[in-house]
């Protein structure tokens, strides 16, 4: 059994580091309830904008290259959203396993798949793997702007236009709840609006609405914002079920240094015991032999 | 009178708001809509959204940019990107940021989307300066 000296050592270092976990978990907790406010005060805008395209697409008859899907996709954009520090259970390495099997899974189906890369793990990742990114972001820490989320919304429909692919995916951690996430794919353009189940139901376009400028102008407008809006949402989700995902592991973490410490305490005490029980034996040995 | 809704992708800033009129930076121009306007679809530039609650002398203002609106049924639904109450202006940085932004259209040679940028960032800092001395 160690000394006494080192196990005091030992579950005093302990303590230390659960009085960071603890701190952690409530660092995020806090901030889970901020990004978590966050995806709620966006519901009611998100929901409103899509309805009023599916509205206007399907009383209008108009359509948009945007929104056209392509029969046989042939290229694809993959965009990757991770976070940027790490400490947060598998929140990362279920995204990069998630593009791992996507890429080895559909390498034969497509053409060219190129990514893009948000979030400094998951660029260091694939880094490490030799992927290389058409562009990186980072700087997801801190709290996500609508102007952020815009630029990079900006460069990946500018790409869409130009005809570079046919298909833009985004892979990121869905927010369920505070304790589990879940890695989606999804396809974010062309835009996947169903004007079909838009048209049975009644719209409260009336038949001589004033458009102003007209109609196609105004679709396009909107599916550019709602674009931005779903780069938004999903990189509200992503931060959300970053911190999630942290306050989970931290206080797996805090729990694991409390049984560790209460082990320690336990060996600490023995060997204490341990040592008392010598002495006196060695005491009452050295008196016996006195006599 | 009719229902006001203003909605931001940050919060909802107004909701069901008994209003006499309002007024909004519409795609052609400023446009007012009073009680009894025919359904409408518009997008919004950048500018100020003014309304006024009856029963109360104040005039509400508050700067938005780029959003759309619509008349409905007798309540008008305003979506905007950006929206800022005069409290929440701050005058200084705002001036700062026209200054900064007037001088990069002058002397520096801009792309198409940083020229639009640039042109947005002026707008929105000249209608937060307005809002606050108007």
């Amino acid at each position: 059994m160690a000394n006494l000296k080192e196990i005091r050592i030992r579950i005093d270092s302990t303590k230390n580091t659960q009085q960071i976990t603890k701190a952690m978990k409530m660092v995020s907790a806090a901030k889970l309830r901020k990004a978590q406010h966050q995806i709620q005060n966006m519901r009611p805008y998100a929901v409103t904008l899509k309805g009023v395209i599916a509205d206007i697409a399907a009383t209008q008859k108009v359509s948009h290259p945007l929104m056209v899907k392509k029969a046989n996709p042939k290229t694809v954009l993959l965009v990757v959203l991770t976070s940027d520090r790490g400490l947060c259970g598998g929140f990362n390495s279920g995204i990069t396993k998630f593009a791992d099997r996507y890429i080895a899974e559909n390498k034969t189906r497509f053409e060219k798949i190129d990514f893009v890369f948000i979030g400094k793990r998951g660029i260091d990742y694939f880094a490490r793997k030799g992927v290389k990114a058409v562009e990186n972001f980072t700087k997801l820490d801190k709290d996500i702007s609508f102007g952020f989320a815009h630029t990079i919304a900006g460069n990946l429909i500018a790409q869409f236009e130009k005809g570079h692919y046919d298909e833009i995916r985004l892979i990121y951690n869905e927010f369920k709840s505070a304790i589990s996430q879940k890695v989606v794919c999804e396809t974010i353009l062309p835009v996947d609006i169903d004007v079909n189940s838009f048209n049975t139901g009644d719209t409260k376009i009336a038949a001589d609405m004033i458009f102003d400028p007209s109609p196609e102008l105004i679709i396009e407008d909107l599916l550019k914002k709602n674009f931005n809006l779903q780069v938004f949402r999903a990189m509200a989700e992503s931060v959300a079920s970053e911190h999630g995902a942290r306050m989970t592991a931290m206080e797996n973490a805090s729990n694991n240094a409390r049984d560790m410490i209460n082990k320690l305490t336990l060996n600490y005490n023995k060997a204490r015991q341990e040592k008392i029980t010598t002495e006196l034996t060695e005491i009452v040995s050295g008196a016996e032999s006195l006599k | 009178m009719f229902k006001l809704n203003v909605l931001t992708p940050e919060r909802k800033a107004v909701f069901d708001e008994e209003i006499t009129e309002v007024t909004v930076p519409a795609y052609s121009g400023e446009m007012t809509i009073l009680p009894g306007h025919a359904s409408l679809i518009t997008t919004l530039g950048t500018g100020i959204l003014k309304y006024k609650i009856p029963g109360r002398d104040k005039v509400f203002k508050a700067v938005i940019s780029w959003g759309y609106c619509e008349v409905v049924n007798g309540s008008v639904n305003v979506l905007a990107e950006f929206m800022q109450t005069p409290e929440e202006v701050n005058v200084e940085t705002a001036k700062a940021t026209l200054h900064t932004a007037e001088n990069k259209l002058v002397t520096e040679v801009l792309t198409d989307a940083e020229y639009t940028q640039t042109v947005n960032e002026v707008d929105k800092a000249q209608a937060a300066i307005n809002v606050v001395q108007q």
